[in-house]
């Protein structure tokens, strides 16, 4: 059958370039990248006419004698010639040329040649995914590419990146991009990866790319493929690292003899109606005798000043070891690989451990069959994730504590109310250990088994399946003295997910090239994807003694709750798709996909998602033969649907909600409606236009693309608001659209070469983009949602407030009044001018969506020598800081931020005057809003790979050591001029920190 | 390629099996078919009562609604809901408490209708006791709606469950909101047993209160009829005489936590117990009348004092001039003014004196009255004394009916006490307001003075007190609607009915202008009603009128 199928490729292909010759060569042409075999490489005896091509198994035969040389040429990679010696089947390797044209891009099942490409994807490079030690794959994404914006979600250890590519579709199906490992699409738990695993990341951002996953594709998708065994010598890796982390910062917040002058004009600003003086008089020689308390008076006495967040932080450390073994032969090839990995935060009691292993196989049994399987084990523990002593609002928290408070008492121990304030627990009793424990544990076995059968030439049928379990535990401990309990008996919780979650394909592909200039490649696919949720959870407080933790939960004397619940939900999916190459100039795609999905209403589980792409290969042009500028020059359009399915299931069917009574003590629990049926739910649809430029000039020496779309989402899967006289507040329903528009620029510059190996080099790589997101239409058409804080021609996150003018000085009392505010209160604009300050003066301050994003990184090279700077900047969104617009922010109870605040004696504009009788100030949530502009530098590495003669001497292949420095400087004007910590993450629940670390590559 | 066509073969098979995967498998969740069953039908009309708590203590939106804001209330230090007592530019159609109110109003309102208009369909259930379950959510249905339009004015009817996309609203006349009720009532009077199988459940008794306070509100308002007070007064008597309630001897009895809450002068409560499987929301009245004293001198917070929310403080009125504390025990009995030490030490107290504290002494003394300079002297060294006026809206007398030392720990929320929401000595007040509207002031005067006599002081001797008893009895000259709102705001003081009785007698503005310094400068003859959530106006596909003013 194999000789048949070849003689037939090479007679009917190359029939007239064969010539007769005495002898047969034959051999199997392979990339030194990947080891892929190359198909369509042309093969010519030297000096003569004689040549072939392979076939698409990478094979060829050709008439020569021994001793004549072989010349190999294929595009995109460099020319090989080779003496065609005693051996009767040649291997041979081609390496790409360095404008990487001819560099293997992973695609939505399966793979293509870069300069085939005619979808908007990005490929982070191996080499970019190493230079930052990261926690896990999100936190690698991080100005990467361009149009994917990356933010941090916090700053515990173990914390994950928020990632939207293009902008933000959904409202309730999620934003979040479709992960897809080893082709296979998984949903969360992406600290269950152990990032060092990693070969490549490919980022599909357009609907040529994206609509092969349909239902899932979006919101983008974000293909990470994993290292895998390489024919040749067996290698082991070992790479490690070790830091020590620090607070960025120490917030300003106010000191012992700051917080009680704040405490008093706290009180100074409330007269007594009765008296007609101030709360705090200052004319009373007893005044401060009567506000403070003992230990108070005791510190203001002594100069005394207890800083809690300091007190808190101690010196993290984090490190990572992993050892993998890789090789292979010509039927089997292997990596294994360990990991380890633990990172212990500045809060005591915030940690992340994890570890992993992965086995990828693949054994080819026959000629015609290919078996293997990928599988990832995966155990993590991880502490403090639910707990933030730091701060985390005005009741609790070490920012906010009274730092007149003392936490010790003479003989060291912690005091728990260290003021009167019940309320306000000590702290430092929070992080004592085993006073609050919150840990979850968890395990994952992701595996995917595939079988592979060449059934004919060029026809290849592939199928995977992929059983995906978690387990994963949560248990929750606080003891008496701790705020949450305020020395009531210790209250326990645990709760269990157990997710069984599959994915089947069956994948066709037909590949053929047909007279050398039509080359056409069809992938078909059937698959299940299945998902089943179980969990379980209980609840208790009043447990008898601390010891039991959450590990008898039985013995506690009130339980709180107890739940259970099940969720399941399935998607089918056909789908096929079509490229063609004409010539190696044009290229066409065509996809469409068909998915059904349970969590849609009867009669509307189907939807088709298609997409059509162009691309024009100019370079390849003969009117560009004779350029010397371009290297390479491609123009690409698309356009496609994508499809959003991410709702929880049930959606469709009236549900009750339990309800919970007594009569006289027996239980009457009940069920009331809470959701409408819905029978017309169906897709959330995305249609992109997308066009694009892949341009290289000047001999490689600047390269990079440029992408313009637009994207429109319609059947918004939002809730319908009803009027609540329905008894509903709302039905999920498709209704209302949003629109995405953006601009991409990637561009990879070699800004100094030497030309060769040891000499200088520096190279930078630069994206940079912008997208503008705006809501069309909303349940009631183009009618802002003021309740929901949605609006026409704006993003789905804004800021809508009062806007704040300044300080109402003293004289202005009648005014103030007028205006809802009083003299040392916060001033805000009448906007519609009607004289009183109602809900119609708010206005729309800002959004959280930034008006550019981009990131840099500088890599440098001399000798052995390597530097790396990489820096990610986001310009002109707007952050919301809950430390400002704290609950009783300025009240005289709490501490605070060290601000600048309004007195009779000192007016300003800033912040107004601490009041002991408002909670909040008037208008207090006006003082949230910031600029969230930043550039911040993530990470410098600097690396030494010894020489090999160096490295030979510890029977090393390669050895590297490193210095890395994480997070070293953050600039941004929430930082310098507002005492921020981190505009990524204001909330300062754990605030940022600095890892230095030093580390070692080594390879045996 | 044997092995391909068994592979094939397979394959299809597989892929034919699968399309069953696009049935949803709820197992988990309950869907709404199950309300047709018996059992479903059951659990919905618990569902009924469960909203019950929404408004009667479940979160501050209903006490604040009802207590302050009037002439016995005003707000506290703490809170985000002054706007209720201030009546200021906050009060408008976006404000947090109405929105709540509403919506839970409507949906506990949607859960009835499901269970009444099932009914009808539910086979095998004893016929009996379905409409007994039916007329129980009538019940529910009509004090559901009565809230509404006491707060909102004419309210959108809606009797029927939802089943479908709904975005039709619009006001139903006041007539119709009041003939709801009252059939709604009337259904219930005639089906409901006299006493239910379970505690806590509609009773004939509870309906025929309802049913006389709908009629004496209904009587005053613009959908009032001739009759209104007689049958006000015909259902007040019936719940007087016809059953086997009885008030209290002794007024402090009435709000004794635990089994005390089930006395014989209640005749209908909202239940809570100390179960959190069942408690939800709870009662969090608890919290909300206490002043702030964890932070003064001797004192930390603690279970028996509470956790103080600082929310409702008794106006000048209240502490000075609503009572005869020559003759009436009331006072004494549901006010606190007096704090022991739980935080020994050496303190200065709030007049500069230097104290010595140990547990158990008194800590804190909230005065009655101005003492003279030699008096506060006396004490004065011994703990912290605050005269009237140096009471602000941090330290205050606590009213303590709700207070509930019963809970597991002091910054628990959920309360586990039944909340009494019809008692007996209310009854009788409203058949003497509504005997007296209709002239008949001899038998009005007769109910108050049961009322009143109940409440008078103990005496140190026997005559004392009988000398009390009488001295608090009035005569039918004495007897006008402000003496009815002033006995009521003595008998039911904080119990979540003032705002609702100033707006029925006419007397919200005028009493709060009078007697409430803080809401009088803003409080407008317009804020009779509240106003319509604007959500409701902006969903409604229908035009919405809102409440004049707003």
């Amino acid at each position: 059958m194999e000789k048949i199928i070849l003689l037939l490729s090479i007679t009917s292909l190359f029939a007239g370039l064969t010539s007769s010759a005495q002898t047969k060569i034959s051999g199997q042409v392979y990339s030194t990248e990947g080891n892929q075999t190359l198909a369509g490489v042309t093969v010519l005896v030297k000096g003569s006419h004689t040549g072939t091509i392979t076939d698409a198994l990478g094979k060829f035969s050709i008439a020569a004698k021994r001793g004549d040389t072989l010349v190999l040429t294929f595009l995109g990679y460099n020319k090989k010639e080779i003496s065609a010696d005693d051996k009767n089947v040649l291997h041979i390797t081609l390496s790409a040329t360095i404008n990487d044209l001819n560099s293997v891009v992973v695609v939505g099942y399966g793979s293509q040649k870069k300069s085939d490409v005619t979808g908007a994807i990005s490929s982070i490079s191996t080499k970019a995914l190493q230079e930052v030690p990261v926690t896990n794959i999100t936190q690698m994404l991080q100005g990467r590419a361009a149009g994917m914006d990356v933010v941090a979600q916090g700053n515990k250890p173990g914390d994950g990146m928020s990632v939207r590519i293009r902008g933000r579709r959904s409202f309730n199906a999620g934003n979040d991009p479709l992960y897809v490992v080893d082709g296979i699409p998984i949903t969360g738990g992406f600290n269950d990866i152990n990032p060092s695993d990693i070969e490549s990341i490919e980022v599909l951002k357009d609907a040529s790319a994206t609509a092969i996953y349909g239902s899932r594709g979006a919101n983008g998708v974000i293909i990470v493929s994993t290292k895998r065994g390489k024919l040749g010598k067996t290698t082991v890796s070992y790479n490690s690292y070790y830091g020590v982390s620090h607070i960025l910062k120490y917030p300003d917040i106010m000191n012992g003899a700051e917080f009680a002058e704040y405490k008093r004009e706290s009180r100074r600003a409330v007269i007594n109606p009765a008296t007609g003086k101030p709360q705090y008089d200052d004319s009373d020689p007893e005044a401060d005798q009567k506000l403070f308390e003992p230990v108070e008076l005791e510190s203001i006495a002594q100069g005394r000043s207890t800083n809690y967040p300091k007190m808190m932080i101690h010196n993290g450390h984090s490190q990572n070891h992993d050892l993998s073994v890789s090789g292979g032969s010509e039927n089997t090839k292997f990596n294994v690989s360990l990991g380890y990995f633990n990172d212990v935060g500045i809060i005591p009691g915030q940690d992340f451990t994890r570890y992993t292993s992965r086995i990828n196989i693949d054994q080819k049994i026959s000629n015609r069959f290919t078996i293997g399987m990928s599988t990832l084990g995966s155990y993590s523990e991880r502490n403090g994730k639910d707990v933030n002593p730091y701060g985390s609002g005005a009741d609790f928290g070490a920012l906010t504590e009274n730092p007149l408070g003392i936490p010790y008492d003479d003989k060291g121990n912690l005091i728990f109310h260290p003021t009167s304030d019940g309320l306000r627990s000590n702290p430092l009793a929070d992080i004592v250990p085993g006073a609050v424990i919150n840990r979850e544990k968890r395990f994952r076995l992701l595996s995917n088994v595939f079988g592979e059968a060449n059934i004919l030439n060029g026809l290849k049928f592939r199928m995977n399946f992929s059983p995906d379990l978690t387990e994963d535990r949560t248990g929750n401990f606080r003891g008496r003295y701790t705020n949450a309990r305020n020395l009531g008996d210790p209250s326990a919780s645990n709760s269990e997910y157990f997710t069984f979650a599959y994915t089947w394909e069956n994948i066709l592909t037909y590949k053929k090239v047909i007279s050398q200039k039509h080359s056409i490649d069809i992938t078909g696919l059937y698959s299940v994807q299945n998902s089943q949720e179980e969990s379980s959870g209980i609840d208790v407080a009043s447990l008898p003694v601390e010891s039991l933790e959450y590990y008898n939960l039985g013995a506690a004397s009130i339980i709180n709750g107890v739940s259970s619940s099940y969720e399941k939900w399935s998607i089918l999916s056909y789908m096929a798709r079509i490229n063609y190459v004409f010539d190696n100039r044009f290229l066409l795609t065509l996809t469409g996909r068909a998915d059904g999905s349970s969590k849609f209403a009867r009669g509307k589980h189907w939807g088709f998602f298609p997409s059509a792409a162009l691309a024009w290969n100019i370079i390849n042009e003969k009117f560009m033969v004779n350029n010397s500028l371009f290297s390479n020059l491609k123009f690409r359009i698309s356009y496609g649907e994508t499809g959003n399915e991410g709702i929880p299931p049930y959606q469709t069917d009236g549900l009750l909600t339990r309800t919970k009574y007594d009569f006289d003590g027996a239980a009457a629990f009940g069920y009331s409606p809470s959701s409408i049926r819905n029978n017309n739910l169906r897709w959330e649809t995305t249609t992109t236009l997308n066009a694009g430029v892949d341009f290289s000039i000047l001999n490689n020496r600047i390269s990079g693309s440029l992408e313009v779309y637009q994207s429109k989402t319609t059947d918004l899967l939002l809730p319908m608001l009803l009027p609540i006289t329905s008894g509903y507040n709302s039905i999920l329903s498709n209704v209302g659209s949003k629109r995405n528009r953006g601009i991409e620029v990637s561009l990879s510059t070699i800004n100094i070469s030497s030309g060769n190996d040891n000499g200088f080099e520096w190279s930078t790589d630069l994206n940079l983009f912008t997208n503008k997101e705006e809501i069309l239409e909303l349940s009631q058409g183009k009618v802002d949602d003021v309740g929901n804080l949605r609006f026409i021609g704006y993003p789905s996150v804004v800021y809508y407030d009062y806007v704040k003018t300044g300080i109402w000085q003293l004289g202005q009392e009648k005014e103030a009044e007028k205006y809802s505010s009083i003299v040392g209160g916060i001033k805000v604009k009448d906007v519609n001018g009607n004289g009183v300050i109602d809900p119609n003066d708010r206005q729309i301050l800002g959004t959280d969506v930034p008006k550019l994003i981009g990131g840099m990184t500088h890599r440098f090279k001399y000798k052995g020598v390597d530097l790396s700077v990489v820096t990610f900047a986001r310009f002109g969104s707007m952050i919301s800081s809950p430390i400002y617009g704290a609950f009783r922010f300025l009240s005289g109870r709490v501490n605070q931020y060290n601000v600048n605040y309004w007195t009779k004696n000192n007016p300003t504009n800033a912040f107004p005057e601490p009041n002991s009788s408002l909670e909040t100030p008037l208008f207090g949530s006006t003082l949230q809003y910031f600029d969230g502009s930043f550039v911040k530098v993530r990470n410098i590495s600097l690396g030494y790979t010894f020489p090999a003669h160096l490295a030979s001497k510890i029977r090393a292949q390669s050895l590297r050591v490193y210095i890395s420095v994480q997070n070293p400087f953050v600039f941004s004007p929430y930082t310098s001029k507002y005492n921020g910590m981190d505009p990524e993450d204001p909330t300062l629940s754990t605030p940022p920190s600095r890892l230095f670390l030093g580390g070692i590559n080594v390879k045996f | 390629m044997n092995k391909l066509s068994f592979l094939a073969i397979a394959t299809c098979f597989a892929i034919s099996s699968c399309s069953k995967l696009l049935n949803e498998d709820v197992r988990s969740q309950i869907t709404d078919d199950y309300i047709s069953t018996e059992e479903g039908f059951e659990n919905a009309v618990n569902a009924g009562y469960s909203f019950l708590k929404a408004f009667y203590g479940g979160d501050e939106y209903g006490a604040s609604i009802t207590v302050f804001g009037t002439d016995l209330f005003t707000n506290g230090f703490d809170g985000g809901i002054k706007y209720l007592n201030t009546y200021d530019a906050n009060l408008n159609p976006r404000n947090a408490a109405c929105n709540a109110i509403w919506n839970s109003l409507y949906m506990a309102i949607n859960t009835c209708n499901a269970a009444i208009n099932r009914a009808p369909g539910i086979g095998g259930m004893d016929e009996n006791l379905k409409n007994v379950r039916v007329a129980e959510c009538r019940f529910l249905r009509a004090e559901y709606y009565f809230l509404l339009v006491q707060l909102f004015g004419p309210v959108p009817l809606k009797l029927q469950e939802t089943r479908g996309i709904d975005r039709e609203a619009t006001r139903a006349p006041l007539q119709a909101v009041y003939d709801s009720i009252i059939e709604d009532l009337n259904d219930a009077v005639q089906t409901l047993p006299v006493e239910a199988s379970d505690y806590g459940r509609a009773t004939k008794p509870a309906a025929e209160h309802l049913l006389a306070k709908v009629y004496l509100t209904k009587a005053s308002s613009a959908a009032k009829q001739q009759d209104d007070y007689d049958n006000a007064a015909k259902y007040a008597e019936n719940v007087i005489n016809n059953y086997n309630f009885k008030l209290l001897d002794d007024y402090s009895k009435i709000f004794e936590e635990g089994a005390g809450e089930k006395n014989s002068e209640v005749i209908w409560s909202v239940q809570n117990s100390k179960d959190f499987l069942t408690v939800g929301l709870g009662n969090t009245l608890h919290l909300y009348f206490i002043m702030k004293y964890d932070d003064l001198p001797g004192l930390k917070r603690d279970i028996q004092n509470g956790r103080p929310y600082a929310r409702f403080k008794p106006t000048v009125f209240t502490l000075q001039q609503l009572f005869d504390r020559q003759h009436d025990g009331r006072f004494e009995k549901i006010f606190k003014r007096v704090f022991y030490c739980n935080n020994p030490g050496t303190f200065k107290n709030n007049h500069g004196e230097t104290i010595t504290l140990n547990t158990g002494d008194t800590a804190i003394y909230l005065s009655d009255r101005k003492l003279t300079a030699d008096e506060l002297k006396r004490s004065d060294s011994k703990y912290s004394v605050y005269n009237p006026e140096e009471q602000t809206e941090r330290v205050f007398p606590v009213l303590n009916k709700f207070l509930d030392p019963e809970r597991p720990d002091m910054n628990e929320m959920r309360g586990s006490r039944d909340f009494l929401a019809m008692r007996l000595s209310e009854t009788y007040l409203i058949a003497a307001e509504a005997l007296m509207m209709t002239g008949q002031k001899d038998k009005a005067v007769k109910y108050i003075n049961i009322v009143r006599r109940r409440a008078a002081k103990t005496g140190h001797t026997d005559a004392e007190t009988t000398n009390n008893k009488l001295a608090m009895e009035i005569t039918p000259d004495q007897l006008n609607i402000d003496f009815i709102l002033d006995e009521r705001g003595r008998e039911l003081l904080g119990e979540l009915t003032r705002w609702f009785d100033l707006v029925r007698t006419g007397k919200l503005i005028e009493r709060v202008k009078k007697y409430n310094p803080v809401a009088a400068a803003n409080i407008k003859p317009y804020h009779i009603l509240r106003p319509i959530p604007q959500d409701q106006i902006d969903r409604s596909s229908t035009e919405m009128e809102q409440n004049e003013g707003y």
